[in-house]
C-alpha cells in the first residue's frame, strides 16, 4: 500500500515537472515566434505592426531588452523618426559601455547555468555599429553630432583591437596578422563627407578617405574620393553634393551551434580521466553550444539614383555589415569557447565532488542519479544568441554633385540577376541642394522594395513638387 | 576547514578579486593647478597646450620687435587682422577632436593679444566656400588676392594669413619609441608676401609594459 502511494506520489511529482517544462518550452517557443514575426513585419514594410509586437517583447523586461531596443531604433529610423531613433541608440550605447565591464556575480551565475546569465553587453561588432548608425541617423536631422559619432566608430574599433592586444599579449604586428578582421569604413567616410563641406581641413579629409580606401579595398569610389581629397574640391561653384545612403538586405544573425572539436575533446578527456579517478566523471553527452554569427543576404545589387530623366549613377557597397560582423565575432570566438569549456569543467567538478562526498562509488543508484543529473545540468545550457537582428546586410552609398536648388530624385533598386522578380518599384523624393554643402538621403531596402520613409536631411515641410522647377535638366555628371 | 573548502574559498575569492563588480564612471573637474593627464598612446593636452603656448608666444615676441621697429620709423602700428586658415595635421597620429581645440586655443591667444584681432572662423569657411579654394591654394599670390576680395565683400579684410601645421618624427627602440612633435606657425603678410615662421617642439617617450 505504502509502495503504491509512493509510486503515485512520484508519478504526480514527475507529471508536475513535465508540465512545468512543457509550459516553459511553450513560452520560449511563443516568444521566438513573436521575435520572428516582428522581423518579418519589418521586412515587409508593416512598421506599425512590427513596432507594436516588438514593444510587447520589450515590455516583458527580458534579458535581451537592450538588443530589442536596438531593433526598435531601426524601426523608428526607417519610419522617419530620427530623433527617437537617435535617443534609443544613444541610451543603449551608454548602457552597453557600462555592461561591457565584467561582473563577478554574473560570471559565477554563468558558470552555474550559461552565458545568458550575463547582462547583454553586445558583441564588439554591435557596439561599433551602434556608433555608425548614430552617425547616419544624426546626419538626417542636422548632423550636429555626426562628426563625434563618426570619430567614435574608429575610436571604438581601436579600443577593441587594444583590448584583444592586451588580453592575448600580442604586438601590433601580431594583431594585424592574427586578427585580420575587417574594419568599418563608414565612420571615416562620414567624417570625410562632413569635413569636405567645410572646405578647410583637406589633410583630415585625405586621412579619412585613405582609411576608407585601405579598409574597404573593394569600395568602388574609394580612389575617386581620395584623389578629390588630395587635389580636388568639394564641388564646383554653384553646385552642392548629394549623398544617398542605402541600408540594403537582411543583416547578420546570431544562432546556436555545436562546438564539435571542444565537445569531442572533452568527451575524450572524460574517458581518459575516468581511468585514474575514484568516481565516474559526467560523460560529455550534451554538446557544447556556442553562438555563431551567420551572414545575412541581399536581393539587390545596388540602387540607381536619377534626377528627372537623367541617371546620376548607382550606389556602391561601402560597408558589408555581414562580413564585418562575422569576422569580428570570429575574433571573439576563442573567448566564448574558453568560457564554455571552463563552465563544463566546473560542472563536472561539482558533480564529482557531490559523488565523492556521498561515496557514490559504493552505491550504483546514487552514482547513476548524480551522473544523470550532471548530464541534464549540462544539457540545459543554451548559447547566448541575443543580438541586434534588424541590421542591414550592407550599407551602400552614392555621392553625386548637383546644381544648387530643389531636385526630385528617383531611387530604383536593381535586383540581382538570379532573383524571381526582375523589376523593383521606384520611389521619389524632393531634396534641396545647397551651394557648397551636402544633402543626405537614406533609404532602407531589406528585400527588393524600399520600406518606410525616404529620409532626407532637407526640411521636407518646405519642399513641394511644384517648386522643383526646370533646373533638374541641368544636372551634372558625377 | 578541509583542503577542498580552502581551495573553493580561495578560488572564489580570487575570481571576485579579479573580476569584481562593474564600476560606475565618474569625473573630476581639474583646476589650473592640476596637471593634464598624459596620453599613453598618443599626444593629448599635455603635448599640444605647451606647444601652442610656446609657438604663439614666439610669434608674438617677434611681432613685438617688428612693431617697435616700425613705430621707431614712424609707421602706423594698429592691431593687425589675422585670417587663421586652419591647422594642418601632417603627424603620424590622428588628433581627432583635438584639432578643433588646437584651432580654438591658437585663435583665442591671438584674439586676446594686443597685437592682433582674428577673423571669425565662420567667415573664413564662408570665404573658402565662396571661392572654392583649398587652404594650400592660398599660398599663390593670385589666389590670395581673390580670397582677399571675397573677404572684403564680407566686410572681413585682413592683413595676414596664418597657417598652423603639426608634424611628428618617430624613433623606434625595440619596445619603446620616441616621438617628436612640432607645431609650426606660418604667417604671410598679404600686402608684401613676406612670411614669418615660428615653431615649438616637444619630445615624448612611449613604452609598453606587460604588467
Amino acid at each position: 500500500m505504502l509502495a503504491h502511494e509512493m509510486s503515485v506520489s512520484n508519478f504526480r511529482s514527475v507529471a508536475r515537472q513535465v508540465l512545468i517544462v512543457c509550459i516553459l518550452l511553450a513560452g520560449c517557443s511563443h516568444r521566438a515566434r513573436q521575435a520572428q514575426s516582428f522581423r518579418e513585419e519589418f521586412y515587409s514594410g508593416d512598421l506599425v505592426q512590427s513596432q507594436a509586437r516588438l514593444q510587447t517583447l520589450i515590455d516583458e523586461k527580458r534579458k535581451d531588452s537592450d538588443a530589442l531596443t536596438l531593433d526598435k531604433a531601426m524601426i523608428q529610423l526607417t519610419a522617419g523618426n530620427t530623433h527617437e531613433a537617435e535617443q534609443l541608440l544613444r541610451g543603449v550605447r551608454d548602457r552597453l559601455d557600462h555592461l561591457e565591464q565584467r561582473d563577478a556575480r554574473e560570471l559565477v551565475r554563468s558558470m552555474i547555468r550559461d552565458d545568458n546569465e550575463i547582462a547583454w553587453a553586445g558583441s564588439d561588432y554591435e557596439r561599433i555599429l551602434i556608433r555608425a548608425m548614430l552617425a547616419i541617423t544624426n546626419l538626417m536631422h542636422g548632423g550636429d553630432d555626426a562628426t563625434a559619432y563618426a570619430l567614435q566608430v574608429t575610436e571604438k574599433q581601436n579600443d577593441v583591437i587594444a583590448r584583444i592586444e592586451n588580453s592575448r599579449r600580442l604586438d601590433e604586428e601580431e594583431v594585424a596578422e592574427e586578427l585580420h578582421f575587417r574594419r568599418l569604413a563608414l565612420g571615416p567616410y562620414v567624417h570625410a563627407a562632413l569635413l569636405e563641406e567645410r572646405h578647410l581641413d583637406y589633410d583630415d579629409i585625405e586621412r579619412s578617405r585613405l582609411k576608407v580606401a585601405n579598409w574597404e579595398t573593394d569600395f568602388r569610389d574609394a580612389q575617386i574620393d581620395l584623389a578629390r581629397a588630395r587635389e580636388g574640391k568639394h564641388s564646383e561653384r554653384g553646385n552642392g553634393v548629394l549623398y544617398v545612403f542605402c541600408l540594403v538586405g537582411r543583416g547578420p544573425q546570431k544562432v546556436e551551434a555545436v562546438e564539435v572539436p571542444s565537445t569531442a575533446a572533452m568527451l575524450i578527456a572524460d574517458r581518459i580521466l575516468n581511468e585514474f579517478t575514484e568516481q565516474e566523471i559526467t560523460p560529455t553527452i550534451a554538446p557544447i553550444k556556442v553562438p555563431v554569427v551567420i551572414p545575412g543576404r541581399s536581393l539587390i545589387e545596388n540602387v540607381q539614383v536619377s534626377v528627372g530623366n537623367e541617371v546620376l549613377g548607382t550606389t556602391a557597397t561601402l560597408s558589408n555589415i555581414s562580413e564585418f560582423a562575422v569576422e569580428q565575432a570570429a575574433a571573439e570566438h576563442p573567448d566564448v569557447v574558453a568560457r564554455a569549456v571552463v563552465r563544463r569543467t566546473l560542472k563536472k567538478a561539482a558533480i564529482y565532488a557531490a559523488k565523492d562526498s556521498l561515496g557514490a562509488e559504493n552505491s550504483g543508484l546514487a552514482d547513476f542519479a548524480l551522473t544523470a543529473a550532471g548530464v541534464a545540468w549540462e544539457a540545459t545550457e543554451q548559447a547566448d544568441t541575443r543580438s541586434w537582428t534588424l541590421l542591414p546586410d550592407q550599407i551602400q552609398v552614392l555621392r553625386a554633385e548637383l546644381p544648387a536648388g530643389l531636385r526630385e530624385i528617383t531611387i530604383t533598386p536593381q535586383i540581382l540577376p538570379n532573383q524571381v522578380a526582375s523589376r523593383a518599384p521606384s520611389v521619389s523624393t524632393i531634396v534641396e541642394i545647397h551651394d557648397g554643402r551636402n544633402t543626405y538621403v537614406l533609404v532602407t531596402i531589406p528585400d527588393t522594395q524600399v520600406i518606410g520613409e525616404v529620409l532626407t536631411s532637407s526640411d521636407q515641410s518646405l519642399l513641394t513638387l511644384e517648386s522643383v522647377g526646370e533646373s533638374s535638366s541641368a544636372v551634372m555628371d558625377r | 576547514m578541509d583542503r577542498r573548502q580552502f581551495l573553493l574559498l580561495t578560488s572564489s575569492g580570487l575570481s571576485i578579486w579579479t573580476y569584481g563588480c562593474r564600476g560606475s564612471q565618474k569625473a573630476t573637474v581639474l583646476t589650473d593647478m592640476d596637471a593634464d593627464a598624459v596620453g599613453s598612446h598618443e599626444a593629448g593636452a599635455e603635448t599640444w597646450k605647451p606647444l601652442i603656448d610656446e609657438a604663439v608666444g614666439r610669434l608674438m615676441g617677434r611681432q613685438v620687435q617688428e612693431i617697435q621697429q616700425a613705430s621707431m620709423n614712424g609707421m602706423p602700428t594698429g592691431k593687425k587682422r589675422i585670417c587663421f586658415v586652419g591647422v594642418e595635421n601632417r603627424s603620424s597620429e590622428e588628433i581627432g577632436d583635438f584639432k578643433e581645440q588646437i584651432f580654438e586655443h591658437i585663435d583665442t591667444m591671438l584674439s586676446q593679444s594686443e597685437l592682433y584681432s582674428s577673423i571669425s572662423r565662420r567667415y573664413v569657411e564662408a570665404g573658402l566656400r565662396e571661392t572654392r579654394l583649398r587652404p594650400d591654394d592660398l599660398f599663390l599670390p593670385d589666389n590670395q588676392q581673390l580670397y582677399l576680395s571675397v573677404m572684403q565683400k564680407l566686410n572681413q579684410p585682413f592683413d595676414y594669413l596664418l597657417f598652423a601645421k603639426l608634424t611628428s618624427g618617430t624613433t623606434r627602440d625595440n619596445k619603446k619609441y620616441q616621438r617628436d612633435y612640432l607645431l609650426t606657425l606660418e604667417m604671410v603678410d598679404i600686402n608684401t608676401g613676406e612670411f614669418t615662421k615660428e615653431s615649438a617642439n616637444l619630445r615624448k617617450l612611449y613604452s609598453k609594459s606587460h604588467f
